[in-house]
């Protein structure tokens, strides 16, 4: 019995980091009403769970997202779109990465003065990456993925383009 | 004593008159004759209540089960498109370094 209470202890210890990974706080009020589209995803464990099953496994490159997010806690997008240059705050990007804790490092950084600035970051758990945080800011558009749970970089990337889904649906305001 | 004398007179044994048991035979086949004729409407009813609840438990069901098949669908759009967000965005940053890359080692 002692034993049985000692692994399961263990389990439990075990299994704290990941439980202790907060979901970063994305909400930026007044935001959305500025921007002229807005694409706002917010996908927790059950609901990954279910849009999973809804993914063809006949389709390699569904397949491929699928045994992605396999294992994942949550997905969130927020994505931005305004009208003019400048018409959100520079230092979003900054109060974003204040809120991550010490096993964040940045993996990527972009500055580009004529395309977008991109900042990728991981939860590095050893040499396992347990989460992922991608912030773009263009003068016009201000965007950022938050993946919670194990994450493949070079996987992610090779997804792009290459998949026959229509273009993002931001919501028209 | 007359208190005695009523109460003899009253609880005295009486024999019932002629035809009662008759009658009460006639009413108890005259109840089960109701009884009878009262029985399919009544499993008639019985069976409509069964069958509106196997109905209305099987409506309840498709319709939970239409509902989350559109919260599924509507959850594999979503899935879709923050991966190609997400691809997206990586995809250009991995370009970016390569290019960056590249661009070193000609110079060298």
């Amino acid at each position: 019995m002692r034993k049985f209470i000692a692994s399961l202890a263990l389990m439990v210890v075990a299994a704290l980091p990941a439980a202790a990974q907060q979901r970063i706080n994305l909400d930026f009020p007044g935001l959305a009403d500025k921007a002229e589209e807005v694409v706002d995803i917010t996908l927790d464990g059950e609901m990954l769970r279910m849009a999973s099953k809804f993914l063809s496994g006949k389709d390699a490159e569904e397949r491929a997202v699928r045994d992605m997010v396999n294992g994942l806690h949550g997905i969130y997008v927020r994505s931005y779109e305004f009208a003019n240059d400048g018409e959100y705050d520079r230092a979003l990007v900054q109060s974003v990465k204040k809120q991550l804790g010490p096993t964040w490092k940045p993996i990527v950084t972009v500055r580009s003065k004529k395309k977008e600035n991109v900042d990728i970051l991981a939860d590095m758990r050893g040499d396992r990456a347990m989460g992922l945080v991608v912030i773009s800011a263009e003068p016009r558009e201000f965007t950022i993925v938050n993946i919670n749970g194990p994450i493949d970089l070079e996987r992610l990337a090779d997804l792009e383009g290459q998949f026959g889904i229509p273009e993002i649906s931001k919501e028209k305001k | 004593m007359t208190l005695e004398n009523d109460l003899k007179r009253t609880m005295r044994r009486q024999q019932p008159d002629a035809g009662f048991a008759a009658r009460v035979l006639e009413r108890v086949t005259a109840d089960e004759r109701e009884r009878a004729a009262h029985e399919p409407r009544r499993r008639w009813w019985s069976a409509a209540a069964a069958s509106m609840a196997l109905v209305a438990l099987l409506g309840g069901y498709t319709a939970h089960r239409v509902q989350e098949h559109r919260r599924g669908v509507e959850a594999r759009e979503q899935l879709l498109t923050a991966m190609r967000i997400a691809g997206e965005k990586v995809h250009y940053a991995q370009q970016e370094v390569r290019q960056i890359g590249t661009s070193t080692s000609k110079e060298r």
